[in-house]
């Protein structure tokens, strides 16, 4: 049969659209793959464990649901006190990252330029060649070890692996340590808890409670309880964050300034002499000389002045003050982020002594405080120690980190990373590869929080209570727990220290023995014992609380925590040296408001309770929610009071560059009338360049490089910045800052007259 | 039969936004790129809104409150659907029927708290949020509209264990997953109708309101606030 | 005339090939049953009854269909393999490897179908929808059911349960 091309062309195409339709028909029978769903052919045996969160030093408790033996989902615990059942958004996605795909599956090692996988043995064999190394050469004042963990038994560890090696140069770069940091410097101690049910009025300065904190679930509860009692709360702070808004009065203020509204306030009990005169007495040196410097350099006029907040506000707050039986001025780590942050801490503590600090308290911990014995040493080495080796060229010889993402955190972020380039010796023990550990020579992961072992302690409801984390699945990968390898390192490199256990979890099964020993306290899901099983115990009758050690571990695992709703508590009385270092000197005597250029605004950055230590971008539920309130996605928002904005023709939800001296960066601006005029508040979380693509860039790149000389925390409100196409219209910013003033005296003899 | 509803004590609410990340995980809502969230089209079936700002400053506050699908008993969405993809059940509940829906959208046009979703695309969801699904609720693929539905799904297996256990369905059986992990405890869920109930108890609270009564609606979400709305 | 006439026929061809080429069900035995498991052995001269490996039916929502585990409680290491099928067996328990099952009763993820209520609050009996297994001595090709909502509906209306779409579909 003879074909012309045409119909060959002509059968070809009818043959190649059948096949398409027939092809097209066939697919559509065949079950797409995108539609199964996982655990496709599994049985789906759903199954609970218990364990505990690690994101904040809040240490909530964990239920955390398994399909098929994998986990899928996690909430709280009921049973336990801290958080009965609730839990934050960083507890809820603490399942995401076992799964994580940029997650360290094995040890690997930098060969030139990149990371390639080895084995464990070869890994742990280069490090304690390493240490040996420089312990033999006597240089073991060149290592630096940075730990961020919440466990205290993990610090502990710690700080016993620095004494028994030598390598004194340990900084603990925790929420609870840096907010213990000015009373350890004060007074030699600090208090572990503030009492809620005592207390009748709150002076807190910059604090979110509810967001960040040492324990945000429990101080949610507690402050709804208190307020429904009709205590207030006055907070002073930069900007009004979604946790504060309820509180009852709000004072805008930077946070430069707070030192001298502390002794303004503090001016007014000395002047109406109103003040606990015997606990000055016995515990508070150098009273005379303070309480004069105070009296002649802080008249309320001198300070309204200075901080723009009206004399008569000033008087009503110490007439409160001074008027409450047990008032509190509480403070904590976020007011050491500025230039004189410790110096304001000294002067809030002493307004607290000047009142007795009777809503502060002490646990009266028998068996724990001789495993927690080195909790009470005084912190010496912070931050600025290592910056200031770092900046004498080959100074260090080697660095460990676990834990922590310094250079993230830190205001010069270019300098430190060409300093750390320069030591020879860098150890990491994260899990991610981020902005910290890419400068690490070797990386040892550590397991993910569903898969350690840790005994998780937390004060800070008046009573101890402990919440085990327990292993909810078999490590996936070849990670392994950092306690272990340096544990393996003290026995390796000590061996005449003779450490009592073999690894962590021997470590921790020795910790819960001595919690056995001390016979007291309950598991989290039994009831709390009666006033009379009290009070029989009180006169000597030992009821058989735990079995033996086995049965007490088995309830430990069964019920997820322990802890003692009668332990004795004890008032916080601390030897207080005021050294006139602490008052006399660097605190501000000019607003930085008053004298700003023109066109330029006050940079304030602001942290969210979505983000706690700028680790946010592994969550990918967490970045897309982050400005939600706002509707902002994946962008960095500047917010910005509305009568500034229009006095500089900026509008709303405009899309603009910000001029800084490290170069310019997009953002969208967002009017928001809660906000100081005259500053723009610009979030801290996003901006992360290595691990995931959070968009939007990290506020410290672009702030002065200012810190807080003894904690080397950085400054997060005292830089400038401009915006660029904004044309100042009529009033300048100084003016703005007159109106603020005008606004707040109106708004009191409003409420005078009502 | 039970009707069910909600009660929101917004006095004690913080805003910690964890009632929004939990609906969000529980449901198997979708992550969005960050082109489709430039467009508007991030899906989130519970929001935290804020809403307006009360007083002068410095005593201005803001007004936030989560708004979700208020499961009104009149519900104007249920009157437009072309296919009867929702409809609204005997227990009170506004279901949603995934495999029904066009996509016409009608719903969302017509519901004056614009709480209902669409799937504008499917986009690639990072591995991580992949392998965290929940297997009791189905994944949507593209072109359907979806809204809070009071966790159905745990509904279905609450009555199923009570029966296979020969008891009556307990209040604390039947939980949504907002009110599950709220730390400060202002989410209340339950049946409007048991005087019993402590939803019930709340509901003679003087601080009661509900979103935009006027319109008549009548929605089963009620608010308490001390101040004025 | 002609032209047209060969055009619908490799029309056709190419359409039936295609269908032929990418349909998945397929029928090679070994893909299905890679154990040539026989439920009459089981059922008849061994008397196991369904409930005994199907283990979930009665407390899940999903029955189980056996895997490695539940067959070593039987065919472990102690017992010898007797005849040619044993053997296969045995490898997989030797290595604790999971048998590859091939799913036939796939009920979509937008359905909800539970065993718990169907057989024990609804107290049916496993051959209403997977017919009579205990006679076959070979697996099976195809459903006894079709996995379709027309087959569910009309058990529903007959025996006047709920019909609800909220029930399932969500």
């Amino acid at each position: 049969m003879e074909i012309n091309r045409r119909d060959f062309v002509k059968l070809f195409g009818g043959s190649l659209f059948g096949l398409a339709i027939g092809g097209g028909a066939g697919a559509m029978l065949k079950l797409p793959k995108k539609a199964e769903p996982i655990l496709y052919s599994g049985p789906r045996i759903e199954s609970w464990k218990l364990t505990a969160c690690t994101k904040c030093p809040g240490s909530c408790s964990l239920r955390i649901r398994l399909i098929d033996d994998l986990p899928i989902q996690a909430f709280g615990n009921p049973n336990s006190p801290i958080n009965e059942g609730g839990i934050c958004p960083l507890g809820l996605v603490s399942v995401a990252d076992l799964y994580h795909p940029a997650r360290l599956t094995n040890p690997v090692k930098k060969i030139n330029g990149e990371f390639k996988p080895v084995s464990y043995k070869e890994a742990y064999n280069i490090i304690s060649d390493n240490l040996k190394n420089i312990i033999s050469n006597k240089r073991q004042d060149d290592v630096f070890i940075v730990a961020q963990t919440e466990s205290k038994f993990r610090v502990e560890l710690f700080r016993k692996f620095s004494d028994t090696t030598g390598f004194k140069n340990l900084i603990i770069d925790n929420f609870r340590d840096g907010s213990s940091f000015p009373f350890f410097k004060a007074a030699g101690n600090a208090p572990d808890f503030i009492d809620f049910d005592k207390c009748d009025y709150i002076l807190n300065f910059d604090a979110q409670f509810t967001e960040i904190s040492q324990n945000p679930i429990y101080f949610t509860r507690k402050i709804n309880e208190y307020r429904s009692k009709g205590f207030k709360i006055t907070t002073v702070q930069p900007k009004l964050t979604p946790g504060v808004a309820k509180l009852d009065e709000w004072i805008p203020l930077q946070p430069v300034l707070f030192g001298n509204f502390a002794l303004g306030v503090a001016y007014v009990l000395l002047k109406d002499d109103q003040y606990d005169k015997s606990f000055l007495e016995e515990n508070f040196s150098g009273f005379t000389d303070f309480k004069n410097h105070v009296l002649e350099n802080y008249v309320p006029d001198k300070v309204a002045k200075l901080t723009g907040i009206p004399a008569e506000k000033i008087i009503e707050i110490g007439r409160k003050f001074e008027k409450a039986s047990s008032p509190a001025a509480y403070f904590d780590e976020s007011v050491l982020y500025n230039s004189n942050g410790t110096q304001n801490a000294f002067a809030i503590i002493a307004l607290n002594a000047l009142k007795g600090f009777r809503s502060f308290g002490k646990i009266k911990n028998s068996f724990l405080s001789s495993v927690l014995q080195n909790e009470s040493r005084e912190i010496n080495i912070t931050f600025t120690n290592l910056m200031a080796r770092l900046s004498k060229s080959n100074a260090l010889q080697a660095l460990l980190i676990s834990g922590s993402n310094f250079v993230f955190n830190s205001p010069d972020s270019e300098a430190l990373k060409k300093q750390l380039s320069s030591i020879p010796f860098i150890v990491s023990f994260s899990s991610f590869v981020d902005e910290t550990s890419s400068f690490a020579h070797l990386i040892i992961p550590d397991h993910c929080n569903l898969e350690k072992l840790d005994l998780l302690l937390n004060n800070s409801m008046g009573v101890p209570a402990v919440t085990l984390q327990q292993p909810v699945v078999e490590p996936f990968f070849k990670t392994s727990d950092t306690g272990d390898v340096l544990i393996s390192l003290m026995k390796e490199i000590k061996p005449e220290a003779k450490v009592q256990y073999e690894n962590y979890s021997d470590y921790i099964t020795q910790i819960a023995k001595k919690i056995y020993s001390g016979r007291e306290g309950i598991f989290m899901d039994q009831n709390k014992p009666t006033v009379i099983e009290k009070g029989l115990r009180k006169i000597g009758w030992q009821t058989e609380q735990f079995g033996s050690f086995d049965d007490f571990w088995d309830s430990l695992t069964d019920s997820g925590g322990w802890w003692d709703p009668f332990a004795e508590k004890e008032p916080y009385n601390p030897k207080i040296d005021f050294k006139p270092a602490f008052y006399k000197e660097s605190f501000t005597t000019k607003n930085s408001l008053n004298s700003i250029p023109k066109n330029k605004l006050h940079l304030n950055i602001f942290k969210r309770n979505l983000d706690y230590k700028g680790n946010m971008s592994i969550y990918p539920v967490l970045v897309e929610q982050f400005g939600s309130n706002w509707s902002v996605f994946y962008q960095l928002w500047a917010e910005i009071n509305p009568v500034t904005a229009r006095s500089l023709s900026l509008r709303d939800r405009s899309k603009v560059i910000l001029k800084t001296n490290k170069g310019k960066f997009p953002a969208v601006l967002i009017y928001n009338p809660t906000v100081v005029p005259g500053n723009l508040d610009i979030p801290f979380g996003l901006g992360h360049t290595i691990l995931g693509d959070t968009c939007g860039v990290n506020p410290l790149i672009f702030s002065e490089n200012k810190i807080d000389k003894p904690t080397g925390k950085p400054s997060f409100s005292e830089s400038l910045i401009e915006i660029e196409g904004s044309s100042l219209k009529n009033s300048s910013l100084a003016e703005q800052v007159k109106l603020n003033q005008k606004q707040f005296a109106e708004n009191q003899v409003r409420r005078d007259y009502a | 039969m039970p009707r069910y509803g909600m009660v929101i004590d917004l006095n004690k609410c913080n805003q910690c936004e964890a009632c929004v990340t939990a609906c969000k995980l529980e449901n198997n809502v979708q992550i969005v790129s960050k082109e489709n969230a430039e467009m508007g089209r991030v899906m989130q079936w519970m929001k935290m809104l804020t809403t307006n700002h009360e007083g002068n400053y410095p005593e201005i506050r803001p007004v936030s409150l989560p708004v979700f699908c208020v499961q009104c008993d009149d519900p104007p969405c249920i009157k437009v659907c072309p296919v009867r993809a929702t409809y609204k059940r005997d227990d009170g509940i506004v279901a949603q029927i995934y495999p029904q829906c066009i996509g016409c959208r009608y719903c969302m046009a017509n519901c004056p708290y614009t709480v209902k979703v669409f799937n504008w695309y499917k986009d690639e969801q990072p591995v991580e949020y992949e392998k965290c699904y929940n297997t009791d609720v189905s994944v949507r693929p593209k072109g359907i509209v979806e809204k809070c539905t009071f966790c159905i799904h745990r509904l279905q297996k609450a009555k199923e264990k009570s029966k296979a256990e020969h008891r009556k369905m307990q209040e604390e059986d039947y939980v949504t997953a907002c009110t599950e992990v709220c730390p400060a405890h202002a989410i209340h869920f339950g049946d409007l109708d048991d005087p019993n109930s402590h939803v019930s108890k709340l509901m003679n609270d003087y601080r009661k309101f509900t979103l935009q009564e006027e319109l008549g609606t009548e929605p089963k979400v009620y608010y308490l606030s001390e101040k004025s709305q | 005339m002609r032209n047209k006439i060969f055009i619908l026929v490799f029309f056709i061809l190419g359409f039936v090939i295609s269908l032929l080429l990418i349909n998945d069900n397929s029928k090679n035995a070994t893909d299905i049953d890679p154990v040539s498991f026989s439920h009459y052995v089981h059922t008849k001269e061994h008397k196991i009854k369904c409930v005994n490996c199907h283990r979930g039916v009665e407390t899940q929502a999903r029955a189980e269909i056996p895997n490695v585990k539940i067959c070593s409680v039987c065919h472990s290491r102690l017992m010898n393999p007797k005849s040619e099928k044993e053997k296969k067996i045995y490898e997989y328990v030797k290595e604790n490897k999971t048998i590859p099952w091939k799913v036939f009763y796939y009920v979509p993820d937008y359905v909800y179908f539970s065993h718990r209520r169907h057989v024990k609050l609804g107290k049916l009996d496993c051959t209403a929808c997977h017919g009579d297994m205990r006679e076959q001595t070979s697996p099976e090709l195809k459903n006894f059911s079709p996995v379709k909502m027309q087959f569910c509906f009309q058990c529903h209306e007959d025996k006047k349960i709920t019909t609800d779409c909220g029930n399932c579909h969500h």
